[in-house]
């Protein structure tokens, strides 16, 4: 059950082609990018070196981190950047090398938790025991000779240690006896108490650690106290034993005060933080808000897991999310501030406090209309190419076009665009300013977008194409904005002018007479379906018989007849303009599709650029083909036998009655499909028993 | 006469458990079975390794259980097949398990290994355990191939097919696929081939009302 691979393999063939017919229950293929939503288009060469682009609230915590920590003069050191965003490093610790008894027997690391009402597993042996160990067996065999009896004991004892690992049966070392090699036997103390630990004997274990502990001249003296302690946290964590989990504690603040132990502060530490994340999540938190804040170079992963853990409120062992996160950090409240939840924070007060670029963005995005003077005065202040100045612009033009002022957003939207701007940013900016369009022209001007090149939008969100990928052909095509706005609410007579208009490129011409044809066929206007029938053949020569024998039909029910045999040739026609180019690559049906007409509501917009006669008769053309029968495989067969049984010497009708049977076992079916499936075979056998499409259509579909 | 039953004891619906946290206590024993990820297993050229299912699954005592392991193969070369059986082996020895399901797409030119690692697995499993793969719906539909493996069944996946069209047969006529088939609730189709057992996939955690879909879904395919 790979749920990619199949997607990703595609992406190339559905740039375009993803038909709003798709069964409801189908998953849909990935889709191209017009401006990011998640993360940045290009990370290296554009995000990192200061160009933010429009910082969203869907964006991914970790690059509102990074933007964060750029936009506040702190950009990320390389190792930051690895941690933050490269790549996973998958490996489990099944992967790496663990331990080989002598018996040959590889262990393996996890503990199996396997009752009768429960089963999972928890990593128990981590990768340093193993190194430890080999470390440990390197030097007896170095000091003692690998054959030596001694060795061989401390072996036999290692083996019995790691069987605890994943063994569902205690099995701990024999003591050591009385005759024993003292070094051999300390070693053994050591094993003892390991042994104890992955058994699951947490407090036994913490109790032999603590002996070693003091016993000077055991190897394991100085590591041992740290060993006691982790030994409690996981008595705590485990099995819930709250008086461990505060002795454990306790002992690492110990190591941490004791100058003799400094050898062991960063172990500690770490155990001391996994011992906060569970009691004190909070302060914690702010900790590390602090700390993310701070250049690092040397190892910062553990921090961001913890933050991100903490911020994203998943379960983090037995902690739930953390109330009240916005109050720990600046961090943590701009974070919050620029997420898509509620947002507790409040933005002017940061943006008046600090005067920082991050703050204006997250104001301008949240404040109330009451606030925006202040906020726009400062935002003009912000120039081109200064990290912030997309992100600004855009909740500029955004703000100003929610509290109706249209010719101020325009003027913030136009002196954008004549900026050198992030491809994701230019769309989100043509976006708004198609939106406050004057007039049918400049609706056409702004509508076209340049997809981004090398990202796509999948079931998993956005994700980078592949180095070996082909990248995604850029050639400006209209945003679902302004397939929308077509669909629903433009007259056909626009639908007519645009197929032929020059702001348009000839790709957007075709799909737009293409769909436009079906849809003045729905409405029953003749006249405009054969002008756009005409233009399809201008447009698209290799579709010139298609169109020739559509355009010879000599009256009103063989133009019917005639635009019926076209679409069941054509899965992929449709009123709406969301399909690929159709009729060039009639039998084409998109990945995992259902072709199916469905209308759903859409709400009205507030076109400024249309007349109100434009309004009403785009309203009146909408309401039609929603009342209209949708031509999904119960009408197609129903009318095909219709066709059949009045035109049977017709040459078109037997490919008609084969290909109406197709659409009833791929097309969008109803409780009375079967019926006319059954019909359509019936007539085609019947009285055609010899022709080609007769023998390839050998069931009909219930 | 109707082919005996490759999974006795399996309800007719069985719910693919993957790797998220899973509280499926709102199953009742006799209404679905389970078929969890229990083990993930890497191959890489000579290299075995593998690693237990980590997040919980939570259950009714008594549920049908059947422990998925996944295989996957980064096509650099293959071990062989008894050290991948020896990492697959752990997951049947987890209490409750009844039946083993293999979930590995295998390549074209790994079937024949394939084929070899499943004759293994059928000697190092409790022989009364059956032993069961998911399939590419194409594997049925060559027939031949899977017709040949040493398995109880094998469960066509009707879901994350690719764009080819669909053209899923009423019935999957290669024996060991003619049983079950498997289909995802993001992604029903309208209609599926017939078979005895259903199992559904669910994106994220299973919820009682994705469970209700599924059961209502199920009856709809079935009247």
């Amino acid at each position: 059950m790979k749920l990619w691979q199949g997607a990703v393999s595609f992406v190339v063939l559905l740039l375009i082609a993803i038909p709003s017919g798709l069964d409801s229950c189908a998953i849909a293929p990935p889709t191209q990018v017009f401006s990011t939503k998640q993360m940045p288009a290009d990370l290296r060469n554009e995000f990192l070196k200061g160009k933010l682009g429009v910082l969203r609230p869907t964006f991914r915590m970790e690059y509102l981190i990074g933007a964060f920590r750029i936009l506040a003069g702190v950009p990320l050191t390389d190792t930051e950047v690895e941690t933050l965003y490269g790549p996973e490093t998958a490996e489990s610790a099944g992967a790496s090398s663990t331990w080989t008894t002598a018996s040959g027997v590889r262990i393996d690391p996890y503990k199996q938790i396997s009752t009768k009402d429960t089963q999972s597993a928890y990593l128990n042996c981590h990768q340093d025991a193993f190194d430890r160990a080999a470390a440990t067996r390197a030097e007896l065999e170095a000091k003692w000779g690998a054959k030596d009896p001694r060795t061989l004991e401390w072996v036999r004892g290692q083996d019995q240690v790691f069987s605890n690992c994943s063994g569902k049966d205690e099995t701990i070392p024999a003591a050591p006896e009385a005759n024993m090699d003292p070094l051999l036997a300390r070693y053994r103390r050591y094993q003892i108490g390991a042994a104890l630990f992955y058994a699951g004997q947490h407090r036994k274990a913490a109790e032999e650690f603590q002996q070693i502990a003091a016993d000077k001249e055991s190897p394991w003296y100085d590591i041992a106290p740290y060993l006691a302690a982790r030994a409690l946290l996981r008595a705590g964590k485990l099995e819930g034993d709250a008086a461990a989990f505060q002795q454990g504690k306790e002992r690492l603040v110990a190591i941490l005060d004791d100058p003799a132990q400094e050898k062991w502060y960063e172990a500690s530490l770490g155990m001391l933080h996994k011992w906060q994340i569970q009691v004190e999540p909070k302060v914690r938190l702010a900790d590390l808000g602090r700390e993310l804040m701070r250049r690092k170079d040397d190892a910062v992963k553990q921090d961001v897991i913890d933050f991100l853990a903490l911020m994203h409120g998943r379960r983090y062992g037995n902690v739930g999310p953390v109330k009240g996160t916005e109050t720990t950090s600046e961090l943590a409240a701009w974070l919050v501030a620029m997420s898509e939840a509620s947002k507790p924070v409040d933005t002017m007060d940061w943006w008046r406090k600090t005067q920082k670029h991050a703050w204006l963005i997250a104001a301008l995005a949240n404040a109330p209309n009451g606030e925006l003077a202040e906020l726009l005065r400062a935002a003009r202040l912000v120039k081109p190419g200064e990290p912030a100045y997309e992100s600004v612009v855009y909740y500029a033009v955004t703000r100003e076009i929610a509290r109706g002022r249209a010719e101020q957003a325009r003027a913030w939207a136009d002196g954008a665009l004549r900026q050198k701007l992030l491809r994701s940013t230019r769309n989100l900016i043509l976006e708004q300013r198609m939106r406050v369009a004057r007039n049918w022209d400049e609706f056409l001007r702004f509508s076209l977008r340049s997809p981004e090149p090398r990202l796509m939008d999948g079931e998993e969100g956005e994700f980078v194409l592949e180095q070996n990928e082909k990248a995604v052909d850029t050639a400006p095509i209209f945003d679902h904005d302004a397939l929308g706005i077509f669909d629903r609410h433009l007259p056909l007579a626009l639908w007519v002018d645009a197929s032929g208009n020059a702001r348009l490129p000839q790709n957007m011409q075709v799909r737009i007479a293409e769909a436009g044809w079906v849809r003045a066929v729905v409405l029953g206007n003749l006249d405009e379906s054969r002008n756009l029938m005409q233009r399809i053949r201008q447009l698209q020569p290799e579709s010139a018989k298609v169109a020739d024998d559509f355009l010879a039909a000599p009256d009103e029910e063989q133009v019917r007849l005639a635009a019926l045999f076209i679409v069941l040739r054509s899965p992929g026609l449709e009123p709406l303009i969301t399909g690929a180019v159709i009729l060039a690559n009639p039998h084409y049906m998109a990945w995992g599709s259902r072709p199916c007409w469905t209308y759903g509501d859409r709400g009205t917009a507030d076109l400024g650029f249309l007349t109100p006669e434009q309004r009403t008769a785009g309203d009146a053309d909408w309401n039609r083909i929603r009342k209209s029968e949708p031509w999904n495989a119960t009408h197609l067969a129903r009318q095909t036998v219709e066709w059949a049984r009045k035109y049977p010497d017709d040459p078109r009708v037997p490919e008609a009655l084969h290909r109406a049977v197709i659409a009833t076992r791929f097309r969008c079916t109803d409780a009375d499909t079967g019926k006319y499936s059954q019909q359509a075979f019936a007539i085609l056998h019947r009285r055609y028993p010899k022709s080609r499409w007769t023998a390839e259509t050998p069931y009909w579909y219930q | 006469m109707e082919t005996p039953d490759p999974l006795p004891g399996f309800p007719n619906i069985v719910l693919w458990a993957w790797e998220s946290r899973q509280d499926l206590r709102f199953l009742k024993p006799d209404s679905a079975g389970i078929a969890f990820l229990a083990r993930t297993v890497w191959v890489d050229g000579d290299r075995v390794y593998s690693r237990p299912r980590l997040q919980p699954l939570r259950f009714t005592p008594g549920t049908a259980l059947m422990a998925v392991v996944r295989v996957e193969s980064a096509a650099h070369g293959l071990p062989a097949a008894s050290e991948v059986a020896r990492e697959i082996r752990p997951a049947v020895e987890l209490a409750g398990v009844r039946a083993l399901q293999i979930d590995f797409d295998a390549r074209q030119s790994e079937r024949e290994w394939y084929s070899g690692l499943l004759r293994e697995l059928r000697s190092a499993i409790p022989p009364k355990m059956p032993l069961a793969i998911t399939a590419l719906e194409h594997w049925c539909e060559d027939g031949g191939w899977v017709s040949s493996l040493a398995v109880s069944e094998a469960t066509p996946m009707l879901f994350r097919m690719g764009p080819e069209d669909r053209r899923t047969p009423d019935h999957f006529a290669a024996g060991a696929c003619s049983t079950s088939v498997g289909v995802s609730t993001d992604e029903l189709p309208v209609r599926i081939p017939r078979a005895r057992r259903l199992y559904f996939f669910h994106p994220g955690p299973w919820t009682q009302q994705a469970y209700d879909a599924a059961v209502a879904q199920a009856a709809r395919w079935r009247k």
